[in-house]
């Protein structure tokens, strides 16, 4: 489904490459219709494999940490390196308990 | 809608540039028509559908009807077509630009105001504060503008003469006009460009060709 | 079992921190769901601003360069942290309740979306707080208006790097989605016996990771040029790079905000008119193609640029009478032969699809670049889009939640309250936004704090506003409603409407897992073929007896 997507786009990126004196319009659109045809051609030569079962906590406060730290990082750019330390440093404890949970899954798994 | 469609300066026949009359004719012609129709008929339809289904007992079955449904958009494809088709050829003659036209004025947008060079002469309309810059032209003939700005995006509107264009820094752009008919218009940047975008107006004065001709020799003398 | 979450079990927490943490898609759907909609209370009040400023050709109610802030924080909040992450919210909970999945695929990514959006829209409000104010260069802030000597200050920059955060939150929820839809819906639901609404979130997900990036893409030029002192876009292309980026993002976002809608709006037409949607089969492939050509048009948003290949995108654009009419012609179908029950999701269902077509027709003319070079950047355009974003949008968003709010609560909204607020909010949508599209025609342009004293102009502004109030009240009663619905809760069972699609096959809310057993899939109507199998009445009061069809055989 998303290769067929893909080439719908691909066609009109090529009529565009021909239409119109301007390169850059076609060449996005070209860029977006390969890599939605590149997602579908993977996905169908990556069959389905056997469901899979993956144990997700029910919470996770880490992914959201990681989240707000990748966040106070960026917004540090304008405030000045104090704010981008504080920030990677909250991201850096947020994906370690990921990481923490992801090993404890495996574990899990493992031990099944 | 109509209030509008009276003050329009109108233009008897639709000849090149004459974006007014362009304007009218394919808006009040064929696209609103068309829109009020599909508007009226889609509400109609709804309406009848929902009292009618109401004095049902049961629903239908049916899951679909596909060769009513490809008549359908084959009736929809042929409404593009025509759409596209009396767009095209109007955006044609709207988009041709004279290679001999009987003035050239550089517009070059600026925050936040406005500058007039005729080419070819000393004049120049500068606005300031005080004072509204207006764009003098001679009614009738084909007048080149070459529109471009110093600092941001801008866009030179007419409303009256239904067209505009963007000023853009980096390159101008440039477009033919004609004015039918005398009189002072309204012109206004339509992009947002900053603080003071409000205020960014400017005036269209339509003369007779000798008047311009002769308001553009003495403002000519008094330049030098 | 297909794909994600047997959760491991945990010392469940509860409160603030269960909520903040969560990894199951229903408390994250919520969680985004209830974050945009005081989200959307700021960007009302900032409508409420221009309103009262616009009701005087010359008001000082603020300041020209408040004014400024104001409608481009109105702009943004509206489309950045509302009307995007809605839509995303309705998928994140919906779909795989809708594909029978146990949850959603990657829960941690889709809730550190959710972080990322949140903090995106706190930083975009923070700008108020610094000396040049907030960001006020339009919600699409043209460079280089947007650049560093245009616009200094780091009210922008707080701008740029929010909305860059909210568009990465929203891509990684549609990514998300997407791989829901792709690869965890339950045995036997093909893809061609999705529901309607997924099929509607299929569309939207797959424009999203396509086009979101380029936004990601075009912001971070925008950042990098104005710390590096200029230059960037300059050598790619000046502002025709930047409003190619942009508008590529910026068009499919307009329908990201327009398909989750009209999928529910079907659905909740499908189910008020007691049968299945009319024309499945046309509309699985032409809101497909709809997808396609609204990645082709942004093209439109640059007809009077002069750098622009006009014809192609009037083309693409026009051409999108064809699928939006094929989805038209499906909900008449469904409501020509159903029985109809006109309750008040079928009241808000059928106004979006009235209300969005005076947005859809006016669509059509500006998308006549000889008739856009008129109305372009003026009250008309303002008019279009607000038909199509409010009036279509958010009716549609009203249709879905007083349909899914019993099943996410338990509880119903009041049918009273919501009647009151379906008609006091299209009186309200068509006094604020018929008249800005006359005022457009007639020469009113955007973003300006004040207007001459032509005649006619002050009346139409004066209505516009005093509609824009009653928009306000409708919004009350809809706070009301949720009130009420807390207060003095009527239950509302598993499949209070007799629904079509799996998520009334589960308790309201449902459980963690979402289900229990599943019952077989055969269309895109499964509780609809049970109900026609069994010969019960077409309004099932109760969970129809499930076969069993136990995790443990999936």
């Amino acid at each position: 489904m998303l290769a067929l997507w893909g080439l719908f786009l691909g066609v009109f990126a090529a009529v565009l490459w021909v239409w119109g004196p301007y390169a850059l319009p076609p060449l996005i659109l070209t860029c977006a219709a390969a890599a939605a045809l590149l997602a579908g051609l993977v996905l169908i030569a990556w069959p389905e494999r056997e469901p899979r079962v993956r144990a997700v906590p029910e919470i996770s406060l880490p992914s959201a940490l990681a989240a707000v730290g990748a966040t106070t990082a960026l917004y540090g750019v304008s405030f000045g390196l104090w704010l981008v330390l504080i920030g990677a440093g909250l991201g850096a404890l947020g994906i370690a308990g990921v990481v923490r949970e992801l090993r404890g899954e495996l574990r899990d798994r493992g031990a099944r | 809608m109509t209030v509008a469609a009276a003050d329009l300066p109108l233009a008897a026949a639709a000849a090149a540039n004459d974006s007014a009359g362009e304007f009218h004719d394919l808006a009040w012609r064929i696209y609103f028509p068309i829109g009020i129709a599909v508007m009226v008929a889609v509400a109609g339809l709804f309406a009848a559908a929902i009292l009618r289904a109401r004095r049902r007992t049961a629903p239908s079955p049916r899951a679909d009807h596909p060769r009513a449904e490809a008549l359908y958009a084959l009736a929809l494809a042929a409404i593009v077509a025509l759409l596209l088709g009396v767009t095209f050829a109007a955006e044609s003659r709207v988009d041709a630009v004279s290679p001999r036209p009987a003035v050239t004025v550089d517009v070059t947008a600026y925050q936040w105001q406005w500058a007039f060079q005729y080419a070819g002469t000393d004049v120049r309309e500068i606005g300031t504060d005080r004072h509204v810059p207006v764009l003098s032209v001679p009614s009738g003939e084909t007048v080149n503008l070459s529109i471009t700005s110093r600092d941001v995006i801008h866009a030179f509107w007419i409303p009256a003469l239904r067209f505009k264009r963007d000023a853009n820094p980096g390159f101008s752009t440039t477009v033919s006009l004609r004015f039918d008919r005398e009189g002072r218009f309204e012109g206004r940047c339509s992009e947002f460009c900053g603080l003071r975008h409000t205020e960014m107006r400017f005036m269209v004065r339509v003369l007779s060709p000798p008047e311009f001709r002769d308001w553009l020799a003495a403002r000519g003398r008094a330049a030098t | 079992m297909t794909g994600a979450a047997s959760a491991v079990p945990r010392p469940a927490f509860r409160g603030l921190i269960g909520w903040a943490g969560t990894t199951d898609h229903k408390r994250i759907g919520i969680l985004t769901g209830s974050t945009a909609l005081a989200f959307f209370a700021a960007g009302g009040a900032l409508a409420m601003v221009i309103r009262a400023q616009l009701s005087e050709p010359d008001a000082h109610v603020v300041s020209q360069d408040v004014y400024d802030q104001v409608f481009t924080m109105h702009g943004s909040t509206m489309i950045y942290l509302v009307v995007i992450p809605l839509a995303l919210a309705l998928g994140v909970y919906m779909v795989p309740l809708q594909v029978g999945a146990a949850n959603i695929a990657a829960p941690r990514l889709v809730l550190a979306g959710y972080w990322l959006y949140v903090s995106g829209g706190i930083g975009m409000y923070l700008g108020f707080t610094t000396t040049h104010g907030a960001a006020k260069a339009g919600w699409y802030s043209f460079y280089p208006l947007s650049g560093a000597r245009a616009t200094p200050g780091p009210g922008m920059d707080f701008w740029i790097v929010g909305v860059m955060l909210a568009l990465a939150g929203a891509t990684l929820m549609a990514g998300a989605i997407l791989a829901t839809i792709l690869r965890l819906r339950a045995p036997g639901m093909t893809l061609l016996r999705m529901p309607v609404f997924t099929w509607a979130m299929t569309a939207t997900t797959v424009m999203t990771v396509v086009s979101f990036p380029v936004a990601l893409l075009g912001f971070a030029l925008l950042e990098i040029d104005r710390q590096t002192g200029g230059g960037v876009y300059d050598r790619i292309g000046g502002p025709i790079a930047y409003q190619n980026l942009f508008w590529f993002f910026a068009h499919p976002a307009v329908y990201e905000m327009f398909f989750p809608f009209l999928g529910a709006a079907a659905e909740v037409l499908a189910v008020f008119a007691g049968r299945r949607w009319f024309g499945y089969r046309a509309f699985v492939p032409s809101v497909m193609a709809f997808a396609g050509l609204s990645t082709l048009v942004w093209g439109h948003h640059m007809f009077s640029t002069g750098r622009n290949t006009n014809e192609f995108f009037a083309l693409t654009s026009t051409a999108i009478v064809i699928v939006a009419g094929i989805e038209y012609f499906g909900a008449i179908g469904t409501l020509w032969l159903g029985k109809i029950r006109l309750t008040v999701p079928m009241l808000f269902a059928i106004g979006f699809f009235l209300q969005f077509l005076v947005g859809g027709l006016s669509g059509v003319v500006v998308a006549s670049p000889t008739l856009d070079y008129h109305l372009t950047d003026s009250y008309f355009i303002v008019g279009h889009f607000h038909y199509t974003l409010f009036a279509g949008s958010m009716f549609g968003l009203f249709a879905a939640l007083y349909y899914w709010f019993p099943k996410m609560t338990g509880r119903f909204l009041s049918e009273r309250l919501g009647r009151w607020q379906f008609w006091v909010m299209a009186a309200g949508t068509n006094l604020t936004f018929f008249p800005m599209l006359v005022l457009g025609y007639e020469g009113m342009p955007r973003r300006i704090a004040s207007y001459p004293d032509n005649p006619g102009w002050q009346a139409l502004n004066v209505v516009s506003s005093a509609g824009a109030a009653l928009v306000a009240v409708s919004m009350a009663l809809f706070a009301a409603a949720v009130l009420a619905a807390w207060r003095r809760p009527s239950a509302a069972g598993p499949d209070p409407w007799g629904g079509h699609t799996l998520e009334w096959a589960t308790s309201s809310p449902p459980p963690l897992l979402n289900f229990a057993a599943l019952p077989p899939i055969r269309s895109y109507a499964p509780l609809l073929d049970l109900r026609e199998a069994g010969g019960a009445g077409p309004r099932a009061g109760s969970q129809p007896a499930l076969p069993a069809a136990g995790r443990a055989s999936r």
